[in-house]
């Protein structure tokens, strides 16, 4: 049975070249006769289904329309055309925490947001104890929000939004806020709720996030789909999608990969790079061969603005040698330079992590006083 | 979508609205009762500052504290009402982006929480209208009635500004200017008596005058609202509900793309 059907879908937004939100701006607008605006079609003619209990993913660079189709399945956006069906309950992960209210306890929000997700009073109470256990904060539950730290906020409101049992979950690249063991959590409820047969789809940079959850995925590009299939065929295409445009840029931005740029903690891996004069934006590439021509590489994330550091989780700790890459881009594209890819720095992963000397107590008389 | 849908869905959030309007009512007064007796305390200020100003110029009226507080209040619901249902959608982006509920509750839930506030208004006036009048006349039993009618009014008028202020920002200050001449141009500070005769059909043309004055009908003077009061308010808040429940429906597609 399919869970989510989506039949020829479209949406336009309507850019005007004088914004106007006020009735005065609107009646100048009139008067001056401004009526020009830009056209831009985010989505155009997407059709595709989601069978029940499948774990859909949804990629493609920023802007290519990812945010704005799961934002007319979970019915918040209206589509100019074509028609949604989307079965059961929707439990809508475009933001955690919507709804909560800073004045009020940690208890009360969770029966707020429990009922913003479509549950009843009755529902909330019964899942009140795995709420609060899951979130590690039954501590807390009687204290005002607003003294909550991020950390808190995030997991109380993840906690409280699995546990609406939903039939399917939208995603949007929640897993890519909190710190790394929250992360880990997320991944590993994501594992689980599909396991229970949940629907979802879930849109991310992440490819590996998405290749380990998804079997099936669709790539979006300009508001249409360029492939969709396998998850690894579509990724694949994306790459591919990518490498097309790297020729586009005549000189490569020179990039230097320092010598302790990879750094293995555990299941963690740092990368570290320079910056590169004329790069807006760097791609990391990580392979398994020297030439990643020949093999198949990864991409581990497109970093946009001076990011110049990336910390991979859960990294596959298996003691073989990997290779890694960063290339930069700008507007025109990513530079695939013979210089850059010569460039491949290894590093073992699955060593243990070095520890300098052991931490010392600086005044331990002082800690008998306790 | 039809309209039965909208409908079974609003029964289907009945729990949200409940919790939305106590969040509402939570946070007006802080979670504290205090908070409460603080938000009367300017209402009952100007009533005393109003009457002892007007009741020189108008010296014979019957009952006329009285009427001046019950004449506020009932103003304070519409205003009150009014005014905070323009940010009932703008002030809660993230439940309107990012996340799906018919938006009407969120402008429901404001108006129900601002009808709470009134009624409690009103019991307060109660023991003093007892003291100012020596009696409490048993047409009271009709307040339910008439404010709920006149909370069909404020709903249908927030159900316009909520809507329209998503793509208006300034029609809180133009709705400032409507708030400040109605309150002169219905019966609060002065008696109705004193509107000359050439003027008072259009005058009573005013819902909220037929409101106020059925207010202090039941509460002070102890008469039946009369049935023509009855039918023209009744006709203007179907009018005026409708008329904004269209509005809403048509401007609420784009609410996520303009919050």
């Amino acid at each position: 049975m399919d869970a989510i059907v989506v039949d020829n879908v479209s949406k336009k937004f309507k850019i005007p070249h004088e914004k106007k939100t006020t009735l005065f701006q609107n009646v100048v607008g009139l008067v001056r006769r401004q009526f020009a605006y830009e056209e831009f079609w985010a989505l155009k003619g997407i059709s595709f289904s989601v069978e029940q209990g499948e774990a859909f993913g949804i990629i493609g660079r920023n802007g290519s329309g990812k945010t704005t189709l799961l934002k007319i399945l979970a019915n918040v956006l209206y589509s100019e055309s074509g028609s949604v069906t989307v079965n059961g309950r929707v439990a809508p992960f475009l933001e955690l925490g919507v709804g909560f209210q800073p004045e009020l306890t940690a208890a009360e929000n969770v029966y707020i947001y429990c009922c913003i997700l479509g549950m009843s009073n009755k529902e909330a109470k019964s899942k009140y104890d795995d709420i609060f256990g899951f979130a590690e904060l039954r501590r807390f539950e009687s204290m005002k929000l607003k003294n909550f730290s991020s950390g808190m906020y995030l997991r109380l409101a993840f906690s409280t939004a699995i546990h609406t049992n939903p039939d399917t979950l939208l995603i949007d690249e929640v897993l890519a806020v909190g710190d790394e063991a929250f992360q880990q959590k997320c991944r590993d409820k994501m594992q689980e709720l599909k396991g229970q047969g949940k629907t979802m789809v879930f849109v991310s940079h992440a490819l590996d996030a998405v290749e380990s959850l998804c079997q099936r995925s669709l790539l979006l590009d300009e508001g249409r789909i360029i492939s969709i299939g396998k998850t690894e065929e579509v990724i694949g295409d994306y790459l591919e999608m990518l490498r097309s445009e790297w020729p586009i840029v005549p000189s490569a931005p020179t990039l230097i990969s320092p010598d302790d740029g990879a750094t293995v903690y555990g299941t963690s891996v740092n990368f570290r790079w320079n910056p590169s004069d004329g790069a807006t934006k760097y791609l990391l590439v990580v392979s398994t061969s020297p030439n990643f021509i020949q093999s198949k590489p990864r991409i581990f994330g497109e970093f946009v603005g001076n990011v110049l550091s990336h910390t991979v989780i859960g990294f596959p700790n298996d003691g073989t040698t990997y290779y890694w890459w960063v290339w930069g881009g700008n507007e025109a594209g990513i530079t695939h330079h013979a210089d850059t890819r010569a460039n491949g720095r290894s590093f073992i992963n699955g060593e243990a992590p070095t520890i300098p000397s052991a931490p010392t107590l600086i005044s331990p008389d002082e800690g008998e006083q306790f | 979508m039809a309209t039965s849908d909208i409908r079974l869905r609003m029964w289907q959030y009945r729990e949200l609205v409940i919790n939305l309007t106590i969040i509402e009512l939570k946070n007006r007064y802080q979670n504290t009762a205090l908070g409460f007796f603080w938000s009367i305390l300017g209402p009952f200020l100007l009533a005393t500052v109003l009457y002892f100003v007007f009741s020189n110029i108008f010296p014979q009226e019957e009952n006329f504290a009285a009427n001046v507080l019950v004449g506020i209040m009932a103003w304070r619901f519409f205003a009150a009402g009014t005014m905070s249902s323009l940010y009932s959608i703008v002030g809660k982006p993230s439940l309107v982006t990012k996340v799906y509920i018919p938006r009407k509750i969120l402008t429901l839930s404001t108006a129900l929480s601002v009808l709470i506030s009134s009624t409690l208004e009103f019991i307060i006036l109660l023991p003093i209208i007892f003291v100012l009048t020596g009696g409490i006349p048993v047409t009271i039993l009709l307040f339910p009635l008439v404010s709920l009618l006149y909370f069909w009014l404020v709903y249908g008028v927030s159900l316009f500004l909520s809507s329209l202020f998503v793509y208006f920002r300034d029609l809180n200050q133009i709705w400032d200017v409507v708030i400040f001449s109605g309150f002169f141009l219905s019966p609060i500070v002065y008696p109705l008596s004193r509107i000359p005769d050439s003027y008072m059909t259009y005058y009573l043309l005013n819902p909220i005058t037929r409101l106020i004055i059925m207010y202090r009908d039941v509460m002070v003077a102890g008469n039946l609202p009369s049935i023509g009061s009855l039918i023209v308010v009744i006709s203007f808040c179907v009018i005026v509900f409708f008329a904004g429940s269209f509005v809403f429906n048509k401007l609420q597609r784009r609410f996520a793309e303009a919050v």
